[in-house]
């Protein structure tokens, strides 16, 4: 199948530091593409380029094989590619149907008495959320904030499946829930692949990463560091991968070590 | 229906309230009935007696964070005090000084006391309340400020000084000491009455051959001695040939006397002001200062009080302007004052 | 539909994170509205002001108009300050930008003796330009709000009071306005001041904006999370710039009132409204972080004010506790709403 959207040889830079360095990954519909790699690795920097928060200094993205520049987040989203942000972005003190029409609020009436439709609005993020496995969310006048993390995670992504999202970007969805929460994510995920959608699943987590992923990229320095699909690659590999695995060893190992410490006397 | 804890939750907030709110207005009618008169007798009290039970006045005048007041005010409660009278002081808030002197007449006018006494310093402000007052039955008493105008607006009198006498007083003191080229500080920028004070002072000190330069600042920065002091210095360091420096109250007299002594010009440059306080009365007697205008605020706030209160009891007033000022105290008569102010502290001037 | 009237009018079951469940109620419903806090202030307030004052006029007409004049005035400043507050931002120009008002009419009426509608077209266009200042610098430099509009509060209350004494060599002037500027903006019916009905305008007109138009949504938004509202598309500067130009218009607004209405313009006119706006809208249930907020609470909290700070005027207390006593209701006030809408959120 061709890709959705596809970077090629992407570069950005910042006063010198190069966050991102002629890194190529396309993105699927239906499929899950995980983005693995430590702080400072370059996932953040991605994210901005794919939804218009940046521009590349260097290299192309596509979009269903055209090429595109994206001036503005507004401009990604017309194209169908959506952020969930790791603080989840839902605004806490709105309601539920107000928090799911953001930006896109159904409106009745002509002008100047041109209202949001509420009853639309609050049927559209229940039902979103019905399709996602939520039941016990089904009063849309509920302020966000009374709802679970899970809960809101669903509320945002069913937002952006509603608005014609065909790339999901899921900024660290997990990093801030408990088990019980995360998994209720994880199968947020699979139903949103199930959509026909295309999700990018940036995580830091590994375990989380084999749950889910079709296909996993690991960054480093903003380069691509490794690259396999679903089976090709054992859990314990992947953890060692993204600790540091040959790097860290090597620094281990050394006699003197980085910061002039050196090895204990008489290890080998 | 609740959960328990949210029932003794709601329970604790509501008893919060309700005790801080109680203790407010304990402490507020406690300390009412206390406050002490201070240079009369206290055991007259501040009760009202059996005789004057139906009188009330409203005074409605300046607020005592500006330190003209607070004599004034000592003189409104002794004059209840001794007459055995109610006195509603209403103060009028400076920092927004004309919304407010409408908005105290209003009240006053509302609460329909037997008289209202009013200090009007916005007169095209307020003089169409002092109609609407005299209109609704009540009898006004101008004090203070409005000299020019209430007679017209109807009112039985006016107690108080021309704003340009005390201007036109203290320029004679600055001319008999040789100060030609002077510098009137104005620190309410937008203050009718100071702005009169300043003019009186211009017109003599022209008729005289002298001239007068004028520095404005926001009633905010004259609260603040290290800000005036600095502002006075930096004109001054700017506009050579000063040879005198008149402040409309005592807070910046002294401050004014603290920036000559700062540039070396302690002696060379003459200061006055409006108003005491003892660290003015101080500088008079040790030199620093050449004069002060006595506006005489207590007696303003005293014989506001008795005028209206007489008027109200038995049709008596004065007839036309009580001039309670301007009077000037100079190194000659500044004996007296520093006697008074040592046995009633809060009767000439603040501290 | 999901909802039906009928399931709307049963309790609402809500379910919490930790698998709890708890029905809610009318009075619990009620509690929930962001203007409950301001409303129990209000009447609060009331009650115990006509307890202590009523029998000395306070609920005469005259008293009654005297402190609903006063909230009106501020109300009218606070409602656009409340709703770039919510949108996120502060305003701390406001004072200057009513007292520039004032001055520019007072001069053009009573100084050069022109029509006064002359004057309030010019002061419309100064708080035009200053909100669009406050506002593009706020969005392109991204500096703090408070800090922008609190250079600009500087700037334009110097450059009027230089302005005026440079034109009038004075900063008070008398401003005798007659004719249709005053009938429509000071007129006056049995004490009642036309500012109420401004204030009521006003309040109609930003309430239906902020809980029915598209608009009001992007507020919420803007405040809540501004970096979310802009990933989903929300017009954030665009937003906070027309809510900057919309409290300069108020305070504008407040300025020619006010300016007719006590005949004299001042530099200095307006220059409490600074923190008596703010201290409405946050008696009126409006975050200071942001992204929570209704128009009618700060109604209410600009009424509770109102009443506080116009009630100790009937009282007889020495003068200084009459300040004390407005500031710690204010707070006790302030504190109690907290609570409150703590308690209702679920987390008492």
């Amino acid at each position: 199948m061709d890709p959705v959207v596809e970077l090629r040889g992407v570069t950005k830079e910042f006063a010198g530091v190069r966050a991102v360095n002629e890194l190529s990954l396309s993105l699927s519909l239906g499929e899950v593409l995980c983005l693995l790699g430590e702080n400072g690795a370059g996932k953040s920097t991605l994210i901005k380029l794919l939804t218009g928060v940046q521009t590349p200094t260097r290299g192309e993205i596509f979009v269903d094989g055209k090429q595109v520049h994206f001036g503005s987040p507004r401009e990604a989203r017309e194209h169908g590619i959506a952020c969930v942000y790791q603080e989840v972005g839902t605004f806490p003190l709105m309601s539920v149907a107000r928090n799911f029409v953001v930006g896109a609020e159904p409106v009745k009436g002509r002008w100047p008495f041109r209202r949001i439709d509420m009853n639309k609005a609050s049927d559209m993020a229940i039902s979103e959320l019905r399709k996602l496995g939520i039941r016990r969310v089904t009063d849309g006048r509920r302020l966000v904030g009374s709802l679970s993390g899970g809960e809101r995670q669903a509320l945002a992504i069913g937002r952006a499946i509603h608005f014609g999202a065909r790339v999901l970007v899921l900024d660290e969805p997990t990093a801030a829930l408990g088990v019980r929460e995360s998994a209720s994510v994880l199968r947020l995920i699979k139903a949103a692949r199930a959509h026909g959608v295309a999700v990018l699943f940036i995580t830091h987590n590994a375990y989380h990463a084999m749950e889910t992923g079709d296909r996993f990229v690991v960054l480093r320095h903003g380069e691509e560091l490794a690259a396999f699909n679903q089976g090709e690659m054992g859990i314990e590999e992947l953890l060692s991968l993204m600790a540091g695995g040959e790097e860290l060893r090597e620094l281990m190992a050394e006699e003197d070590g980085p910061d002039g410490l050196g090895a204990r006397a008489g290890t080998p | 229906m609740y959960t328990a804890r949210q029932k003794r939750s709601a329970i604790r907030a509501c008893a919060l309230a309700a005790a801080a709110a109680f203790l407010v207005v304990g402490t507020a009618s406690c300390t009412k009935s206390s406050a002490a008169p201070t240079a009369s007798s206290s055991a007259q009290a501040a009760s009202v007696s059996a005789a004057n039970k139906g009188i009330t006045i409203d005074f409605v005048s300046g607020p005592l964070n500006d330190s003209f007041f607070p004599p004034l005010y000592n003189g409104v409660k002794d004059a209840a005090a001794n007459l055995g009278v109610k006195v509603n002081y209403i103060a009028i808030n400076e920092g927004n000084l004309v919304p407010s002197s409408v908005q105290t007449m209003q009240a006053a006018i509302a609460e329909h006391p037997s008289a209202i006494v009013v200090g009007d310093f916005v007169t095209s402000s307020v003089d169409p309340l002092i109609k609407q007052a005299i209109a609704a039955g009540i009898p006004v008493y101008v004090d203070q400020s409005g000299q020019e105008s209430w007679a017209k607006d109807g009112a039985f009198g006016f107690v108080g000084q021309q704003g340009g006498a005390a201007g036109n007083a203290a320029a004679q003191q600055m001319i008999s000491a040789g100060a030609k080229n002077v510098l009137c500080v104005i620190h309410n920028a937008g203050n009718p009455y100071l702005n009169q004070v300043c003019n009186g002072f211009i017109a003599t000190m022209k008729a005289a051959g002298g001239t007068v330069s004028e520095l404005n600042f926001p009633i905010s920065d004259s609260t603040n001695p290290q800000k005036v002091t600095s502002d006075i210095g930096a004109y001054l360091a700017s506009h050579h040939g000063i040879q005198g420096v008149f402040a409309l109250n005592a807070a910046v007299g002294t401050d004014a006397v603290a920036a000559l002594s700062q540039a070396n010009l302690t002696g060379k440059v003459k200061v006055g002001t409006l108003e005491l306080s003892k660290v003015a009365i101080n500088d008079i007697q040790n030199g620093t200062m050449l004069f002060l205008v006595n506006e005489q605020p207590y007696l303003d706030g005293y014989y506001g009080v008795l005028f209206a209160y007489q008027y109200v009891k038995y049709g008596l007033a004065p007839v036309g302007t009580v001039n309670t000022g301007p009077s000037i105290i100079n190194k000659a008569n500044i004996q007296k004052v520093i006697e008074t102010t040592q046995q009633y502290p809060d009767v000439l001037g603040s501290s | 539909m999901s909802t039906t009237n009928a399931e709307q009018s049963q309790a609402a079951v809500r379910s919490d994170g930790d698998g709890g469940l708890r029905r809610t109620g009318a009075l619990h419903r009620l509690i929930l509205l962001p203007e409950a806090g301001g409303l129990a202030s209000a009447i609060v307030a009331f009650i115990i002001f006509a307890i202590l004052a009523g029998s000395n006029g306070f609920m005469s007409q005259l008293g009654t108009a005297n402190w609903l004049d006063g909230a009106a005035e501020l109300a009218i400043v606070a409602i656009p300050v409340g709703t770039l507050m919510t949108a996120g931002e502060f305003d701390l120009s406001v004072g200057s930008v009513a007292g520039a008002t004032s001055i520019t009419i007072a001069i053009c009426d009573g100084y050069y003796a022109l029509s006064p509608w002359i004057g309030i077209v010019i002061a419309i266009g100064i708080g035009v330009a200053i909100g669009l200042l406050n506002g593009l610098i706020v969005v392109k430099t991204k500096l703090p709000s408070f800090i922008v509009t609190l250079a600009s509060l500087l700037m334009v209350a110097g450059a009027g009071l230089g302005l005026a004494n440079a034109i009038t060599g004075s900063s008070s002037i008398s401003a005798q306005i007659g004719g249709s500027a005053h009938a429509v903006f000071a007129s006056n019916f049995k004490g009642f001041d036309i500012s109420i009905a401004w204030c009521a305008l006003l309040a109609i007109i930003a309430s239906w904006v902020t809980r029915k138009a598209r608009f009001g949504n992007w507020i919420y938004a803007t405040g809540g999370d501004v970096q979310a509202a802009r990933a989903n598309g929300v017009p954030t500067d665009t937003v906070k710039v027309i809510l900057f130009v919309c409290s300069a218009l108020g305070a504008v607004l407040v300025g020619v009132v006010e300016t007719i209405t006590f005949q004299n313009g001042t530099t200095t006119l307006g220059a409490e409204f600074d923190f008596t706006a703010i201290a409405a809208c946050v008696i009126g249930g409006v975050l200071l972080s942001g992204g929570y907020g209704s128009t009618i609470g700060v109604l209410f909290g600009s009424a509770t004010y109102g009443i506080v700070s116009l009630g100790v005027y009937y009282l007889g207390w020495d003068p200084n506790l009459s300040q004390l006593f407005i500031g710690l209701f204010m707070l006790v006030a302030v504190i109690a709403n907290n609570r409150l809408r703590q308690l209702a959120s679920g987390r008492g």
